[in-house]
């Protein structure tokens, strides 16, 4: 029998508040809206294994940072990034994002370059 | 005295004028008011096929006519492609910018330029970059411009986007890369 368990992530701060403004306005918990969300991808992948499909584990590699656009494009048999975009857009996988530090840095830059 | 420091240009990768073309938002490339400039394998790359953002992205070229910048890159590959070989595509992008960043940085005083590019390229490419020369991602970008109050939401514009494209993927089949027969099996996720 399947029970809940606690465990310890961490989570984007601003996503974190994004997601409780959505909590707020479905009536339910954050908590709730993870676990319906990493049901979704777990579900979606397991699927996918079951039939040999490989392509949802491609688009989670790429969204994950663990395999470079022209890779996952030779991967999927696509011809054009914009493919890639839609088919992330349709699988409802983030596309990959750098780290929030890396970006801020890139901000101040481009504050200091006077702008 | 001191020269002042030209003003950078600004060079888009394809990532960003397709992400920028589905949130309907293209102008905010002119907003920091840089000399946007297009490289001629990056455009190609975005107009080509027949694609959704093909369209916005013409348009926009067409209503502001940025300066293009020609590379070998480019010529290689028309050239390739006239005289009935199948040209690689993987990467001329890339490759072509590469070129446009070496062109500029043996300008004298060297052009200074920000490039522009998504998320993974950042990760995935590297470049040597002249100094004075940033690259730096779209969302970057956006955060600049809403620092500037130029812009009212970064977040908002990477989420017209996904709305945009979404909407596409399940309203418009018949333009969906899943109906793509470049696709080398039927498309279920």
């Amino acid at each position: 029998m399947s029970g809940n368990v606690n465990f310890t992530g961490s989570v984007d701060r601003d996503l974190l508040k994004r997601a409780k403004v959505i909590a707020a306005k479905s009536d339910t918990s954050v908590n709730a809206l993870f676990n319906a969300q990493l049901r979704y991808l777990v579900e979606t992948f397991e699927s996918a294994d079951a039939s040999h499909n490989a392509n949802y584990a491609t688009l989670l590699a790429f969204s994950l940072g663990r395999l470079d656009a022209d890779a996952a494009l030779r991967a999927l048999g696509l011809g054009s990034e914009e493919d890639l975009f839609l088919l992330m857009v349709q699988a409802h996988l983030p596309m990959p994002r750098l780290p929030e530090a890396e970006t801020a840095e890139m901000v101040k830059a481009l504050h200091e370059l006077g702008g | 005295m001191a020269q002042a420091r030209p003003a950078p240009l600004l060079l888009p990768d394809a990532g960003p004028l397709i992400t920028l073309a589905y949130a309907g938002q293209l102008d905010l490339l002119l907003r920091p008011g840089w000399s946007l400039q297009l490289v001629d394998m990056v455009l190609h790359e975005v107009t080509r096929n027949a694609t959704p953002s093909r369209d916005a992205i013409t348009d926009f070229v067409a209503r502001h006519r940025p300066p293009i910048i020609e590379t070998a890159t480019f010529r290689h590959h028309q050239a390739r492609s006239a005289s009935g070989t199948v040209p690689r595509k993987a990467g001329l992008g890339e490759l072509a910018m590469q070129e446009a960043i070496q062109q500029l940085a043996l300008q004298e005083p060297p052009q200074p330029a920000v490039l522009l590019f998504e998320d993974h390229k950042i990760a995935s490419t590297s470049f040597f970059l002249p100094e004075g020369t940033l690259r730096v991602s779209t969302r970057a970008f956006l955060i600049f411009l809403e620092g500037k109050g130029w812009l009212a939401s970064a977040a908002e514009v990477e989420q017209a986007a996904i709305r945009a494209g979404r909407l596409l993927a399940t309203r418009n089949s018949k333009d969906f890369p899943g109906d793509d027969p470049r696709i080398r099996e039927p498309y279920v996720l």
